[in-house]
């Protein structure tokens, strides 16, 4: 049997770019109105780079750690209420919250994986999933027994709809993905350009050549999960704007970001990115072709074929 | 400079070393040699910090160094290139290199750097390019370079000509030879037990997680016995 060579990543794009485009066509013959098509595009967009961060932290402890973090979701939703407090009670600016939330889910970060997960390296992948699963239930419990059930929000003084391509979008929506997309790019940079960054992919690329160089590897798995919370955190603060502050407000988030993690190649930052903008579009535009149905729907089915078709991920590399 | 003083080790509660002492002075090359699953890497791995050893005791550079972390024996200028290389595939060579000299600063990376290109000028020439594209002889050329760019005082290389053609099986062990003359103790374990006779100063057989015999490597060459059991003549 002769294997098929595998795409190069330009054709894969080309590939990825065809789908869309094929997707829209059929939006756009669903609906019957370009509106209705641009108005899901930018939706999406906007969302998605918002998944895109979410994701890329997710992706990063899972790269470097070998963990799928359960508890992704209810630690964002820590830094939505972290906004909520500070922007109310505080009358901070709800984006300034982000100095302090970024770094509070930071430490929040290193406390959990130094105290608790720690402990888990290396064992059965049962254990680890149980664990964080069970930090996030502990968690949202906390805040749903300290904030209690009614919903919060975040008011924006200079909330204003923008305008483009008929479309509109608020800005808050705007500031998040141009916010999502800072710290993603500063993320990468972190990742590629520092020394710490490189010490930090070296640990994912081979953990004992890593000791022999003498990284301390328990210290990097460490900063690793502080620095993939944080993103969860910044993202948090970023959507608390426009998303209804709930306990399980985050619980949406992490299964979004779960699907885009597998689909932009498990550990693949870049991916992780890539991947939320399509998850963004998938959802917004399968809301539009199934107008019955619930637009995760159209998500669920992306993640079925991803999983049988490139089960290592659109920019995954096969093993 | 490395001295083992009765050491046992193992895995999981199986020993697997029994009673190993040996000793490396500064300046030698020094080999250890013995047939498959003799404990050759076991040894080395309980020397950089992988293992901790039931009983014994090991010393580098005056200072006990049973129990230490890995990350911390090679801060001490005890480095290993690992059997299977462990080397970092998707990061470009300079930055493997660059990783090697995690404990080093800045300067001093730099002037490693140079070193190393020096000894294997195709470094130089691949930089940019990812580890694991590599071919196995360069691949393990870079695992070398890798280890002296933290600037050992001992260096241990674990079968580090094990699948390369012949010809590169040369290059590696003249490699090792002009490390030595650079001043880097050096600890050379090898299946191929001919190469590694010839080119160190003494030797030792493990046989069965236990030394079986020592001496000078000039000396072993010749002894019958080791011809008989490792050499195949
Ligand atoms: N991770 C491990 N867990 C359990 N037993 C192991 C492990 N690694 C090695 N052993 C056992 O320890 C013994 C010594 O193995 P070791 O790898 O040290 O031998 P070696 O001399 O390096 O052999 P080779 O020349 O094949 O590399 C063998 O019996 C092997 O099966
Ligand atoms: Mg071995």
């Amino acid at each position: 049997m002769t294997r098929r060579a595998p795409l190069s990543l330009a054709a894969r794009l080309a590939v990825a770019a065809a789908v869309v485009a094929v997707v829209l066509v059929l939006a756009y013959a669903r609906s019957g109105s370009g509106i209705v098509v641009s108005q899901a595009v930018l939706t999406g967009l906007l969302l998605g780079g918002v998944y895109g961060l979410v994701a890329m932290g997710l992706t990063l402890i899972f790269g470097v750690l070998d963990i799928v973090n359960f508890a992704h979701g209810a630690l964002m939703t820590v830094a939505m209420y972290g906004t909520v407090l500070l922007a109310s009670h505080a009358g901070l600016d709800p984006y300034l919250t982000l100095l302090v939330t970024a770094p509070a889910l930071f430490g929040i970060g290193m406390a959990l994986q130094s105290g608790l997960i720690n402990r888990t390296m290396g064992s059965s992948l049962a254990n680890q999933l149980l664990l964080t699963l069970g930090i996030g239930l502990l968690i949202e419990n906390v805040l749903l027994l300290s904030f209690g059930s009614e919903p919060r929000s975040v008011a924006v003084g200079y909330a204003a709809p923008l305008r483009a391509f008929g479309a509109v979008a608020d800005l808050t929506r705007v500031i998040a993905f141009l916010g999502a997309l800072g710290l993603a790019a500063l993320l990468y940079l972190l990742l590629q350009r520092t020394r710490v960054g490189t010490a930090i992919r070296a640990v994912a690329a081979n953990p004992d050549g890593a000791q022999l160089v003498g990284i301390d590897v328990r210290r990097m798995y460490v900063l690793t999960f502080a620095l993939g919370t944080a993103c969860a955190g910044a993202a948090g603060t970023l959507v608390a704007p426009f998303v209804t502050v709930e306990a399980t407000t985050g619980e949406l988030f992490n299964i979004i970001a779960f699907v885009v993690v597998v689909l932009g190649g498990m550990g693949n930052v870049v991916g992780a990115l890539v991947g939320g903008l399509l998850i963004g579009l998938t959802e917004q535009l399968g809301g539009v072709l199934l107008p019955e149905q619930s637009p995760l729907l159209a998500v669920f089915v992306v993640f079925v074929l991803v999983l049988f078709l490139r089960p290592q991920g659109l920019f995954g590399r096969s093993s | 400079m490395l001295t083992l003083d009765g050491v046992s080790a193992g895995y999981r509660g199986l020993r697997t070393l029994h009673d190993v002492s040996l000793t490396v002075a500064d300046g030698e090359i020094v080999a250890l040699v013995g047939a498959n699953g003799a404990g050759k890497t076991t040894t080395l791995r309980t020397i950089s910090g992988f293992l901790r050893p039931t009983a014994g005791r090991i010393r580098f550079a005056d200072r006990d160094i049973a129990g230490t972390r890995p990350s911390d024996i090679v801060r001490a200028g005890l480095v290993q290139v690992p059997e299977g290389r462990d080397l970092f595939g998707p990061l470009t060579v300079v930055e493997n290199l660059e990783m090697g000299g995690y404990t080093q600063d800045a300067a001093t990376r730099a002037r490693s750097l140079r070193e190393v290109y020096e000894l294997f000028p195709i470094l130089a020439e691949r930089a940019k390019q990812p580890a694991e594209t590599m071919s196995g002889g360069q691949q393990q050329m870079l695992a070398i370079a890798r280890a002296l760019m933290a600037r050992p005082r001992l260096l241990m290389l674990d079968e580090p000509s094990v699948g390369l053609a012949p010809k590169l099986v040369g290059a590696v062990l003249d490699a090792v030879r002009r490390i030595r003359d650079h001043g880097v103790t050096v600890l050379l374990v090898e299946q191929n037990a001919a190469q590694a006779l010839s080119i160190c100063d003494r030797a030792y057989v493990l046989e069965s997680g236990a030394v079986a015999m020592s001496g000078r490597g000039t000396a072993m060459v010749k002894d019958p016995r080791v011809r008989r059991a490792y050499l195949g003549m």
